[in-house]
């Protein structure tokens, strides 16, 4: 399906802060949205389902620290690092539209959903905030 | 930037809608409306079209028959009166099918590229049938009814940017006229308010005196949904009140005030008079500010001949205000700067932002306490051991996906809340941090507070980009982020019903389709006989 540069942005974010990555780690893979193809978002995927995705995607954004330092080495070569890489660089972003097959959207919207809580008769009545008067 | 002065803003010169009406009355816009397919009960499809900045877009409006038990401001809510897309080009009968289709559902549609904003509007049912009724027994409506609501429709949401398939700003941020913040979701607005127009006078079969029509804007009600934004672009944020702040800067720097000047600013005084003295609402402590503010504006008006009259008489002014409320401070800044619209117009060029808030590793982390040390005092000083600090906790609803608020010591959800404890997160990433050293280190040992620096330093460059209050203490109000954000979009009229939600009017007073020679002065209205 084909999916917008702001869906994938908020779904990564989501999923990030669902896999349990640290917020700030999170925050550089979604502002890397518009760089995600199909592959990265895969890759990410797969790197999430590790047991040690916090730690290892924490590494991840130390790499980019080092590179925005002017280190270039160890940096692996794979889709998710491609797009992180040419979000630091501001290069172009892929052009669209970025489909992404739905099982592989599932996976990573079950992280997501990580981060939901389910309402309950009073969070519905009270969180929202709405009364009784706004049908007139 | 405090959570209670956002919560007294008013729209100005540099708010979008009048900031759109102005670029359609630069390009001399002409709206047409190439398809009418309304029955007698008024439903059906319509299409409207207007060129813009080399580009045609068109308003897509579907108005259905909803069932009264089904009608709902609420954002839970799955079916609306009526539903709309601003759409990229004009459509072509199978995209016009697609339209009707997919249009009604809202959230659970699914869009394309060359929808640019999807969103749906209620009757205001007392008020469209008087309306309707009047008009169908040959009669203009009540005036005053017609004043006291201000519009015929509220909108219950307003979707741009990607949500739902429709498209991501990117595609249209370039373009001339769309390129600032919510142009497209105003340019629906506004469009949206004019069918509804059409729509009443269709069922009534005569048309709305012109004077009626102009005091009949668009509604909105608005909830939390609306807050966390603030918080999650922090760039934006910063671009907008900067754009406000430098307007106000130029406006104080001024010298003396010519004829015409003194004649503009006496009128827009009475002008604001007029409009505080038409704007109530139900809420009792809403209405004791409204009531309180007419009483300073009445004092603010009566110094102004004396004050227009010195050398520096905007900087007297402004200063002046500081020893009233928060609301007529709030409000003599946007008096001001309306009354210097032609020094600050150009500043709304700059309200858009591309970029997302970058990390740098390599500032020094005497740096980093240096600018926590300048920002970040009041984030440092809360006790958050005290519960009354993190009596609140953001969430997302699993049912609907919409932002809430809940309270941490009574419900559950807290360990998934959203990451708006920003001030709760810069704490413990300064009690975290070394007296100095390398940065990059403490974030490779740290990587729980990557997000927290990235706030700081986004503020040490963009000195707006932070609410400096709690938003999960116990006195967080999320409607002074609603009306902030309100006011920015141009809504006046603010109509809280809760400390979570509010009504609004959008572009009550605005030019019609065939009156944007008018663009440049409809800021806070006020209608009727003087």
């Amino acid at each position: 399906m084909r999916r917008t540069v702001g869906e994938l942005r908020a779904e990564l974010l989501k999923a990030g802060r669902g896999a349990g990555l640290p917020l700030g780690v999170a925050e550089d893979i979604a502002a890397a949205a518009p760089w995600f193809t199909a592959d990265a978002v895969q890759d990410l995927v797969e790197r999430l389902d590790r047991a040690d995705a916090p730690r290892a995607l924490a590494q991840l954004a130390h790499l980019l620290d080092r590179r925005a330092a002017g280190d270039r080495a160890d940096a692996p070569d794979t889709p998710l690092w491609t797009a992180l890489t040419a979000c630091q660089d501001g290069a172009p972003a892929v052009p669209g539209p970025l489909v992404v097959a739905a099982p592989l959207w599932s996976r990573l919207s079950a992280y997501s959903a990580r981060t939901y809580v389910p309402e309950t008769a009073a969070s519905r009545a009270r969180g929202a905030g709405a009364g009784n008067i706004d049908n007139d | 930037m405090r959570l209670s002065r956002m919560g007294a803003a008013f729209p100005t010169r540099v708010s979008f809608l009048p900031t759109l009406l102005r670029h359609l009355r630069d390009e001399n816009a002409d709206v047409t409306r190439p398809v009418w397919e309304i029955d007698e009960n008024g439903f059906g499809h319509a299409l409207y079209s207007v060129a813009l900045g080399g580009h045609v877009y068109s308003l897509f409006a579907i108005s259905n028959d909803l069932p009264a038990d089904q009608r709902t401001d609420r954002v839970i809510a799955t079916a609306w009166d009526t539903a709309y897309v601003l759409y990229d080009g004009v459509p072509d009968d199978a995209e016009i099918r697609r339209l009707v289709t997919q249009a009604p559902q809202q959230e659970a549609g699914r869009f394309s590229e060359r929808d640019l904003v999807l969103s749906r509007a209620n009757k205001s049912v007392r008020l469209f049938a008087h309306v309707v009724d009047a008009l169908r027994s040959g009669r203009q409506p009540d005036a005053e009814r017609i004043r006291d609501t201000g519009y015929l429709m509220r909108t219950t949401a307003v979707y741009g940017n990607g949500k739902f398939g429709i498209a991501d700003r990117a595609q249209i941020e370039n373009r001339a006229g769309l390129s600032g913040p919510f142009m497209a979701e105003m340019l629906t607005v506004w469009l949206i308010r004019g069918f509804t127009h059409d729509l009443a006078e269709h069922l009534g079969g005569a048309p709305l005196d012109r004077d009626l029509k102009q005091q009949l804007g668009i509604g909105n009600a608005t909830g939390l949904g609306m807050a966390p934004f603030l918080v999650s672009h922090p760039l934006l944020l910063d671009a907008w009140m900067r754009a406000r702040e430098t307007a106000l800067a130029r406006v104080r720097a001024t010298g003396s005030l010519d004829a015409g000047l003194q004649a503009r600013m006496t009128d827009l005084t009475t002008r604001v008079s007029r409009h505080l003295a038409q704007w109530s609402v139900p809420d009792p402590d809403a209405q004791a500010r409204i009531v309180k503010l007419r009483e300073e504006w009445a004092d603010f008006a009566t110094a102004l001949p004396d004050m227009m009259t010195t050398e520096a008489p905007a900087e007297a002014l402004f200063g002046a205000s500081l020893s009233g409320s928060e609301d007529l401070q709030e409000l003599v800044v946007a008096f001001l700067l309306e009354t210097f619209g032609e020094l600050v117009d150009d500043l709304t060029a700059g309200m858009a932002t591309r970029t997302e808030p970058r990390l740098d590793p390599t500032m020094d982390i005497a740096e980093l306490h240096a600018a926590l040390e300048a920002d970040w005092s009041w984030a440092l000083m809360i006790n958050f051991a005290d519960r009354e600090e993190t009596d609140q906790f953001w969430y997302v609803s699993e049912e609907k996906l919409e932002p809430r608020l809940g309270l941490r010591y009574e419900e559950p959800g807290a360990e998934r809340e959203s990451p708006l404890d920003i001030a709760r997160q810069v704490q413990a990433m300064a009690r975290d941090v070394p007296p100095e050293g390398n940065l990059m280190s403490f974030l490779e040992s740290h990587p729980q507070h990557r997000a927290a620096v990235r706030r700081v330093q986004t503020v040490t460059r963009h000195p707006y980009a932070e609410i400096r209050d709690n938003l999960i203490g116990a006195g967080c109000r999320p409607i002074d982020m609603l009306r902030c954000k309100l006011a920015f979009f141009g809504a006046a009229r603010f109509d809280p019903k809760s400390d979570r939600w509010t009504r609004i009017t959008l572009a009550q007073g605005a030019p019609l389709f065939d009156e944007l020679d008018r663009a440049d002065d409809w800021w806070l209205p006020a209608f009727g006989d003087a």
